[in-house]
């Protein structure tokens, strides 16, 4: 791997990990929210290296988060971290190949958001050996459709705005993956 | 607003259905789990296994029972995790377990519980 690639993945990396840093500590303040939900500002990030770098970019930040949660709150939140991750990377990654087309980062947004609920909720089930975890999943996706909702916006206004600014990286949909081997 | 013009002409057919889609399955759910006035059994779990019932409907005064690391609470009228060794507290904040189907688990300590509705005969309904 290029170094350019390594400090890359490393910048946005550290910026997911700021970013679910923050919001674990902003959101306990909010009252009314079901245990275990959160805004996924982190997802953010998965979703913009997934649009930009395709499945593989995804795939880093994905671990590094896992990575995290293990070293900070031990496996069995890493397993967790590491299901939800997987579940809303693959339904990202499907459907950012009609990004523009039949889908906006709106409905992107909603749907990894989802994803990454339900996979967590089937790591509870795993672990505790309850399937019966599955029905505490109306209030995540009532809750995940109002955060899935927020992150997508906030990425269908900034993805243009990136999109011209190019960066490290020039970012298209089409050509990113070829741009992402050449660097 | 400029901005909410952007949002909505950017919106593309499918992120309706995606909103829908996730609407209805969490209406499905809610509607699966409704049920109302039934007496109540709690189910507990621990490291995958099940550990014991407790039937609340019987209970006559509240009890506490220690699974692994985690502390719980049985009342006539629900169920609450007391305390727990791990660190995120989710399951604490949870707060009382009331009607049947609700659950908690407390993951990292492996115990989950079940809120089941024991459906007394005369009530079924034979289709």
């Amino acid at each position: 791997m290029k170094s350019k690639k390594v400090a890359f993945f490393g910048l946005l990396g550290a910026l997911s990990l700021v970013l679910g840093f923050f919001e674990s500590v902003m959101l306990p303040e909010i009252p009314f929210l079901p245990p275990g939900a959160k805004l996924g500002l982190s997802n953010l990030v998965t979703m913009y290296a997934s649009a930009t770098a395709g499945f593989t970019g995804g795939l880093y930040i994905v671990f590094i988060k896992t990575l995290f949660a293990l070293i900070t709150r031990g496996t069995v939140a890493a397993f967790m971290s590491l299901c939800g991750g997987l579940a809303s990377l693959a339904v990202l990654c499907i459907m950012l190949k009609k990004e523009g087309s039949l889908f906006s980062f709106f409905g992107i947004g909603v749907a990894s958001a989802v994803m990454h609920n339900l996979g967590q909720l089937a790591a509870a089930c795993i672990v505790t050996g309850t399937a019966e975890l599955l029905n505490y999943g109306k209030y995540l996706l009532v809750f995940a459709l109002v955060t899935g909702s927020v992150t997508g916006t906030a990425l269908l206004l900034i993805m243009p705005r990136l999109r011209k600014i190019g960066g490290l990286y020039k970012i298209n949909n089409e050509n990113n993956i070829k741009e992402m081997e050449k660097v | 607003m400029k901005n909410a013009k952007e949002i909505l002409s950017k919106l593309k057919k499918g992120d309706f259905a995606v909103a829908l889609v996730t609407l209805f399955l969490s209406a499905l759910l809610f509607a699966l789990s409704f049920s109302q006035g039934e007496k109540m059994t709690a189910r507990i779990y621990y490291n995958g296994e099940s550990y014991g019932t407790v039937n609340l409907y019987e209970l006559s005064e509240p009890c506490q029972l220690t699974v692994g690391r985690c502390t719980l609470l049985f009342e006539a009228d629900g169920v609450t995790f007391l305390s727990s060794e791990c660190e995120d507290r989710l399951c604490i904040n949870r707060g009382k377990l009331t009607k049947a189907g609700d659950t908690m688990a407390c993951v990292p300590e492996r115990v989950s519980v079940v809120l089941k509705a024991e459906k007394d005969e005369a009530d079924a309904v034979v289709f």
